[in-house]
This record gives C-alpha cells, structure tokens and sequence, in this order.
C-alpha cells in the first residue's frame, strides 16, 4: 500500500511516483482497474440513479483529467479534489470509497480497513509542517481579531482563542490537518483580495460571490480568485483590469441556494437578510445594516440603498473595503471550521469557547424583548411599537434643523404618506431596482393633486395608503375620479373601497371606465365621419348613405333634414327601401316622405308598403293600385302616384 | 450464513454529496488547471 500521508507531502510526491513504477503513468495510461458499476451495486448499496448519474459524470470528468497528461502537481491537485470533497484525507473511509467509484483506489493504494490503520500515519507530519499549520491558524486568529475589531463588530464566537487552540491541537490528526490545509489554502486569495480595491471592490457587487461565500461553495471562490490573480498579474490599466474583472465575475457560477440574500441586500430587507446567511455572517451583516441605517437617519445623510452603501463602503474606504472583502473571507472559514470545532469541543469537554459572550441569535431575542417591554409600557402591540419606532426616527430625521429639501416633500403633517411603513423602507431602500424612490414618491403626489381638486387629493393623499396604492390611483385617466370619501375613492359612478383588494379593484373598474370612455369616443368619430362624408355627397348632389339614395335634379338642394326624415321613415317602415333606394330626387323623396310620414294615409291603409310594390286603396272609389317599385321614377311618383294618393285624399275628405 | 459487515458506514445521501462535489471540483481542475503557484518543488 502505499504511504498516503507521503503523497500529501507535496516534496515527496515525486518520489513516492517515481519509486513505485510511478502511480503518475499508470494514471496517464488509465490502466486502472474499475469496478463496473452495475456489480458494484450490490456491494456498495447503491440505490438511486442520481448517485450512479454522479459517479459516471465524475468518472468522465476523471478521464478528462487523465487524458490531459497530468503531472504531479497535477495529480496532487486531483487528490486534493477528493479530500476536499470528503472533507477529509484520502485514506479516510469516504475517500477510499470515492477512489473506488472512480477506479483509481489500487493505483492510491488504497484499500476498505485501511482507513482504520490511518491513526498510524498521523505521526507522520513532520514537526515543521505541524508548526507552519499552527502558524496558519494562529495568523486567522490574528487576522479575524484585526477585522472584526477595526469594524467594531463583535468576533464570531467560533473564533475564540480556546477553539483556536483546540484546532492546533488536533493538527496530527488527519482529518483536523485537512481543514487547516484548506484555511492555508484561502489564506493567500485573503491576503491578495486585500491588495487589490478594485477587485475587492467588483467582488462585493457580483451578488454570485456574495451567495457562494454564503453557500459556503469556497471551491467556486478559490477558483474565481485563482484566476483573476493569474489573470491580472503585471496588468496595471485600470480599464483593461476592470474588463478582467468584469469577464472574470461573469463566470462565477450561481450558487446552490436560492438567492436569498442577494435579494434581501437589494432590497434592503434585514430580516430577510439575517435569515439567509450563515449563522457567523449574521453579526457582520447586522452591524453593517445598522451602521447603513444610522447613516440614512443622520440628516445631512444623502439616502442611498443598502446595496449600494456595501459597494461604496468597498469603493470608497480602503479600510473598510478590506474589513468587509476579509469578513466575508473570514466568515467562510468560520463555515468551515465550524463542525470540526464542535467535534473539538464534544471530544475534549470543551464547552467554555462556546459560553463567551452572547450569540447573535441571543442579542436578537433581548432586542425583541426590550422592544416587547417597551411596547408594553405604551399598551401597543410589538408590531405597532416597532413601527412606531421606525417612524420616529424618520421623523427626528427629516425633522432635525437644517434638514434638507426632501423634508419639504416630507411633512408629516401635511403628507402622511410617510408614515406608511412600507413606504418608508422603500424610501430608506431607494435602491435602483426597486419600486420606489424618492422621485417616484414626489411624482406620484403630484400627480394625484393634478389629477383630483385639492380636496379629493388631500383626502387621497391623508388616508395613509401604501406608494403601490397611491401609484395605482396616480395611473387614473383625467376625470376618472369624480368623488372622494372616507370609505374610497368613486371613479366614474362607481365607488372603490380602500383595502385589501384595493389596488386590484382599482385597475378593474378603470378598465372598464376606458373602455366606456372608448366607446363614447368611438361613436362620436364614427358619427362625425358619417357628417363629413354626408356633406361631401351633398355637395356634390347626390346621397347615397345607409339606404337612402337621393339624387338632386336640376336646381334642387339635398338638406339633411330630408336624409334623416327619409332615415327615420325607413327605420319604420322596412319596405320603403323599395321607394328610398331607387335615386329619386329631391322633390320625390319629399313627397314620399310627406305621404308616409302622415299617419292618416298609413293608419288608414291608403298606402300599403308591399314586398314588390306600392299598393294604393280606397274603399270608396274604384282604386286597387299597384305600382311595382322597380317602375317608380320622379315622374310617375310625382305626377301619377302622388295625384292619385290626392285624389283617395280628397275622397275621403269628401 | 452470517451477515457481512457493510464495507462503507455512510449512506447515499452521503456519497452523492461527496461524488457531487468532486465532480464539479474535478471539472474546475479541467477547465481551469491545477493552481501550482503553492506547490514547493523543493
């Protein structure tokens, strides 16, 4: 078997290869012998297609790398990957299990029992490496002090000097070895993110780094660091580094975890925020959310997000800027460390490192319970209290003497929108994506006051509805509200009740307020087209509109007054088409129009509109008249129809 | 016939984990190279 503990000496690498008919060409050769997977399945109680859909892609990604011809950094860097993996040495039972699976355990030497034997090896490290380990802890320890602090923020409670000391204790063991090697290993991408603003600076505003450190993914750190360090080596263009940076930043893969916290730093939501990131990075971002709100209530403060104060607290400070690049660091380390600590802690009875001094979960609850006290002795409820607090603080702030503009827009008494609040986040929040900001806020008062008289919009603007309300009364079409009282806002004829469904409301009856208000619209177009259209074919002498057709002889005028006598007579009488659309004149279609338009001759079945033709009766004389339409001209109608039509008349008067 | 003790005392969960992590570990190393700026060759 060979001697693991030698090939973790990177110095002896080398010659453990070259002693032993080199594991390096064997591997190159891939004349290793693997388990099939399909018989191994039994014995290794591989249940679950993903697991076999695993150690496929990394057996491929096994071939890759060997097929790269790999050197002894090289393959150092692939039993680094398995240790890194396990968390753990090679030789330990997962890693002899992961060799397996990959088909390389013969070539490591590596066999299941051998795990067991491993303590053996311990007494292999020599003492100068155990010290240059001691010396890696104790510079993280160091390193964590001069942060935390300078920022004035408390240590973790993990790194305290008795678990420091536990951890250097344990640097013979194994498994203790591999994390110290693993806090060695980020110590120099510490150090060089310190060194560079700029990078440390982009680092802070790719939300992508920010999650990984918080997802702990410090694989994708490392080689996110690795290569900008390689890649910016010797370039001193600010615009060509920023251009690395900016490549660089675009690989970083996204993290494991829903974006929660980037989200919560866009957002400025520190509840959301302390709930998705590791226990250790909760102090960090806590006294960084409180330093960002005290600053926004100072009242010279010129208001920006949380999001943005990070990156300019990176930008603008180099001190800060290395304080928050290595808290973020060093908050990954303590992620790391941690479960070994505790296993530390559980092995020698160690429990006094973890009773120092209160944990962030433990200030929370008395900062609760002073709130609850507090809201207590003012007979409010928490929440109430809470907000009440908020507000308080907005007020002192925008009430301080010399405050500037914004508290013109401000006035609580005169604009109790700020009291809101969830608009006094937003407008604490301003940040870019967000919903709200100050413009927005001062737009939409405006708005609202150029959209209703002063007293419906004072009475809009007091009712302390939230900004997406105000925003959706603020869309309103001009006109559209036409009352205000205390219960909501009537738009058109229709009252809308403040409320939960407020908003919703709103949109659907302005809907359909438009469309009303489209529809009237589009009449009044369509009736003044059909005007316009009826005065050109009157002008020119003949109407040809909606079944009446009219054509003016010689020295005749057509009148409007004709058309829509002539319209509204056969709107009445449906069989008159047979008169109105033959093209008679003027004089005609008046006559017609006085014969069917007097109720007398149609009431007494005089003139009878047929489907073919008009029919003329008299019970008196000797008249059954039929006059097809299609025979009807000017001449007939007016000489012929209409004297016969006087003829009945005067009968019957007689 | 008497149970044999199971070679392995880590479940499944486990092992895809640790196969999980590897493979992207390893896939780095491909796309990236190994960092040998540590590597002592003394």
């Amino acid at each position: 078997m060979a001697d693991l503990n030698k090939i973790n000496e990177i110095g002896e690498v080398q010659a453990q290869l070259d002693a032993d008919a080199s594991t390096t060409e064997t591997l190159k050769q891939q004349e290793f012998t693997r388990v099939d997977l399909d018989t191994h399945a039994s014995t290794v109680d591989v249940a679950d297609q993903d697991l076999f859909t695993s150690i496929a892609a990394a057996r491929a990604e096994v071939d890759l790398f060997l097929a790269s011809n790999p050197g002894e950094a090289e393959i150092r860097g692939l039993i680094n990957n398995i240790e890194a993996a396990i968390g753990g040495p090679v030789n330990s039972e997962e890693g002899i299990w992961l060799a397996e699976q990959l088909g390389i355990a013969d070539e490591l030497g590596l066999v299941a029992g051998s795990a067991a034997e491993a303590p053996a090896a311990e007494s292999e490290i020599s003492p100068e490496r155990q010290e240059e380990l001691r010396a890696v802890v104790d510079h993280y320890l160091e390193k964590t002090r001069e942060v935390f602090e300078a920022a004035g923020t408390p240590i973790p409670q993990e790194v305290t000097e008795e678990a420091m000391n536990a951890l250097k204790e344990g640097v013979e063991n194994p498994e203790i070895r591999a994390i110290i090697e693993q806090m060695e290993d980020l110590q120099p991408n510490m150090e060089w993110v310190e060194s560079q603003s700029d990078v440390a600076t982009a680092l802070m505003g790719n939300s992508n780094f920010v999650r990984n450190l918080s997802d702990g993914n410090l694989a994708a750190v490392d080689t996110l660091l690795t290569t900008l360090e390689s890649d910016l080596e010797g370039v001193t263009d600010e615009a060509e580094r920023a251009e690395i940076i900016t490549e660089a930043l675009a690989t970083v893969p996204a993290p494991t975890t829903p974006d929660a916290a980037s989200t919560a730093i866009e957002n400025g939501d520190r509840a959301a925020l302390l709930n998705s990131v590791p226990e250790s990075m909760q102090t960090m971002f806590a006294a960084e959310f409180e330093a960002w709100e005290a600053e926004m209530l100072q009242p010279d403060a010129t208001l920006i997000s949380f999001n943005d104060y990070l990156i300019r607290e990176a930008a603008g400070d180099e001190g800060k800027l290395r304080t928050i690049a290595l808290k973020m660091q060093l908050a990954s380390i303590i992620e790391l460390i941690k479960p070994f600590l505790d296993m530390l802690k559980s092995l020698q009875g160690n429990t006094d490192a973890a009773d120092e001094g209160p944990s962030d979960e433990e200030t929370r609850a008395e900062q609760e319970r002073d709130l609850a006290i507090r809201a207590a002795d003012n007979g409010v409820s928490v929440e109430v209290q809470r907000q009440n607090e908020t507000i308080a603080a907005i007020a002192r702030y925008f009430n301080a003497p010399g405050a500037p503009k914004i508290a013109e827009f401000c006035d609580l008494e005169a604009s109790p929108i700020v009291y809101n609040e969830a608009k006094t986040r937003a407008f604490l929040a301003r940040d870019e994506n967000a919903n709200f900001k100050l413009e927005d806020v001062q737009a939409t008062e405006a708005t609202i006051k150029g959209l209703a008289s002063e007293q419906m919009s004072s009475a809009i603007l007091s009712k302390g509805l939230s900004l997406n309300e105000l925003n959706a009364i603020a869309l309103l079409p001009e006109g559209a509200i036409t009352a205000t009282n205390e219960s909501g806002i009537t738009i058109g004829d229709v009252l809308v009740p403040y409320g939960d469904n407020f908003t919703e409301t709103l949109e659907n009856v302005v809907e359909a307020f438009n469309e009303d208000r489209e529809e009237e619209a589009r009449q009044a177009t369509a009736e003044a087209q059909a005007e316009a259209a009826l005065a050109t074919q009157i002008e020119a002498g003949e109407v040809n509109v909606d079944g009446i057709h009219i054509k003016a002889a010689a020295g005749e005028t057509i009148t409007p007054e004709l058309v829509a006598q002539a319209k509204a007579l056969l709107a009445q009488h449906p069989k008159a088409a047979g008169v109105f659309d033959k093209g008679l004149s003027v004089q005609t279609i008046q006559n017609f129009v006085n014969v069917l338009g007097n109720p007398q001759a149609v009431e007494g079945e005089w003139i009878i509109l047929r489907d073919n033709d008009v029919y003329l009766d008299s019970e008196w004389g000797d008249a059954r008249h039929s006059y097809p339409y299609g025979e009807l001209t000017n001449e007939f109608v007016n000489n012929l129809f209409t004297q016969k039509l006087a003829e009945i008349h005067e009968e019957i008067n007689d | 016939m008497a149970q044999t003790e199971p070679k392995f005392h880590f479940d499944n969960k486990r092992k895809l984990e640790i196969v999980s992590k590897f493979e992207y570990l390893v896939r780095q190393l491909n796309e990236h190279g190994v960092d040998t700026s540590n590597v002592n060759p003394e």
